[in-house]
C-alpha cells in the first residue's frame, strides 16, 4: 500500500508552520513541522516505511515514536481526504 | 479599468457604478452582472454543502447546480455566480436596492471578492497605511479590533491611507505582494471621531459610525502598499502592547481573513503565494490596542525596531 497527497491539496508554509487547503473539500488545516515533512514526502507515492524514513531523516527520534507519529498523521490525512491510499 | 456590464434598474446600476468608481480599483477586469429587484425566498437547492457566514447561507457548486449560491435571509437577497465570476445574477430586496450604498459591505464586497480574483486581485479583510518614513503597514483583525480607529489616528498624523477595511492582495509591478486599498471613508466610532476632533464625515448608519475620507482627516489616499510591517490587532488592556509573532502563525492568521477560498477556490494557488510572501517579507506582530494609543498614536511605530 502506498499513500499520496490528493492533487487538489495545496500547501504553503513558513518557519515550520503551514496551511493545507483542500480545493475540492473546501476545507483547510494548519500543520506543524512534522506534518510538513510528511506532506512534502507525500508529493510522490510512499509506503508507510518510506514515510517513517523521511521523518527519521529529519529528526533524531526513537523508532516507535516515528512510526506512531507517522501512522497518526496518515490516519488524520486519510480521514480528511488530504491523502489517498493506492494499491502498489 | 474595470469594465462593468450591469443589467439592472437604472438606480441600482448607478449605485453600483458609483461604488466601484469611488473605490478606484484601477486595473483591467470584467464584471457582468444582472440585477433583479424583488422578494426572494430561500433557494430550493438542498443538494450541496451549506454553511453560514455573515448571516448568509451558501451553497457550493455541484454537478447538478454549477452555480455558487448565496442567500442572505436577513436581507431577503441572493447572489448566484458561476465559477470564474462570469454571469453573476443578483436579486435584491427593494429596501436593499433603494439604499445599496448602506448595504455595500455585505453585497458588493462579496460580489467583488468572488469576481475580481479572476483579474489577480484577491480580497482580504485588512487595513493598510504608510508611515511618513515610507514604511508600509498592513493591519489585520476582526471587525471591532481597532483597525479603523488606528488608521484614523495615523491619518491625522500624516500617514497615507490605502484602506481601513476592504483590501485586495496582488503582485506589484516589482513582483512583490502588495495591498490594494478600496478607497472608501474610514469608518470611525463616536469616541474615535470625537477624540480626533474630526469635522464633517457622513453617517454610515452602522452603530453610530461616521465615514471620513482620508483628506478630511488630513491624509491622502494611496492605491498600493507593500507591507513592511504586518500587525494583527485586538483591543483591550490599559497600555498598547506590540509583540512579535512567528511568520508561520502570521501566515495562518492571514489565511483566516479571507472567506472566498472555501467558497470558490479558483485562484487559491496564487493567493497562497501572496499570503506567503506578505508574511515572509514583513516584520510580524500582534497588537493589543489600548486607550493610550489616542494620546500618542506614534507609540505604535515606536515599538517596531528600525532597520539599521
Amino acid at each position: 500500500m502506498k499513500f499520496v497527497r490528493d492533487p487538489e491539496v495545496r500547501l504553503t508554509a513558513l518557519e515550520g508552520e503551514g496551511i493545507v487547503l483542500h480545493l475540492n473539500e473546501r476545507k483547510y488545516f494548519s500543520v506543524n513541522e512534522t506534518g510538513l515533512v510528511l506532506l512534502e514526502a507525500l508529493r510522490e507515492p510512499k509506503t508507510l516505511e518510506q514515510l517513517v524514513a523521511a521523518l527519521e531523516n529529519e529528526y533524531d527520534v526513537a523508532r516507535d515514536v516515528s512510526v506512531r507519529t507517522t501512522r497518526e498523521f496518515l490516519d488524520k490525512c486519510l480521514a480528511a481526504s488530504v491523502v489517498k491510499a493506492q494499491s502498489e | 479599468m474595470i469594465s462593468l456590464k450591469i443589467d439592472a434598474p437604472v438606480e441600482v446600476e448607478s449605485a453600483m457604478r458609483r461604488w466601484f468608481f469611488e473605490g478606484r480599483l484601477d486595473f483591467d477586469a470584467e464584471l457582468e452582472c444582472r440585477v433583479t429587484v424583488g422578494e426572494v425566498n430561500e433557494p430550493v437547492r438542498r443538494d450541496a454543502f451549506a454553511n453560514q457566514r455573515d448571516g448568509a447561507t451558501v451553497w457550493l457548486p455541484s454537478v447538478e447546480h454549477p452555480t455558487l449560491d448565496i442567500w442572505w435571509a436577513r436581507h431577503r437577497s441572493a447572489l448566484s455566480i458561476r465559477n470564474g465570476g462570469r454571469g453573476v445574477a443578483l436579486v435584491l430586496a427593494p429596501e436593499v436596492a433603494d439604499d445599496l450604498g448602506s448595504h455595500a459591505q455585505w453585497v458588493l464586497v462579496t460580489l467583488a471578492a468572488l469576481t475580481l480574483k479572476a483579474a489577480g486581485r484577491f480580497h482580504i479583510h485588512a487595513a493598510s497605511t504608510r508611515a511618513p518614513s515610507g514604511q508600509g503597514w498592513m493591519l489585520v483583525g476582526d471587525s471591532g479590533s481597532g483597525k479603523s480607529t488606528t488608521i484614523g489616528l495615523l491619518a491625522a498624523l500624516g500617514w497615507t491611507i490605502s484602506t481601513d477595511d476592504v483590501a485586495f492582495l496582488e503582485r506589484s509591478p516589482e513582483g512583490l505582494a502588495a495591498v490594494r486599498g478600496f478607497r472608501s471613508p474610514v469608518a470611525l466610532r463616536p469616541e474615535g471621531f470625537r477624540l480626533l476632533r474630526a469635522l464633517g464625515g457622513a453617517d454610515l448608519g452602522r452603530r453610530g459610525k461616521r465615514g471620513f475620507w482620508p483628506e478630511e482627516l488630513g491624509s491622502r489616499w494611496e492605491a498600493l502598499i507593500v507591507p513592511d510591517v504586518l500587525v494583527f490587532t485586538a483591543i483591550g488592556g490599559e497600555r498598547t502592547v506590540l509583540e512579535p509573532v512567528s511568520k508561520g502563525t502570521a501566515l495562518k492568521e492571514l489565511f483566516r481573513r479571507s472567506f472566498w477560498p472555501l467558497l470558490d477556490p479558483s485562484g487559491s494557488d496564487e493567493y497562497l503565494g501572496l499570503l506567503h510572501d506578505v508574511a515572509a517579507r514583513a516584520d510580524c506582530y500582534t497588537a493589543r490596542l489600548a486607550p493610550d494609543l489616542f494620546d500618542d498614536p506614534r507609540g505604535l511605530e515606536s515599538f517596531v525596531p528600525k532597520a539599521p
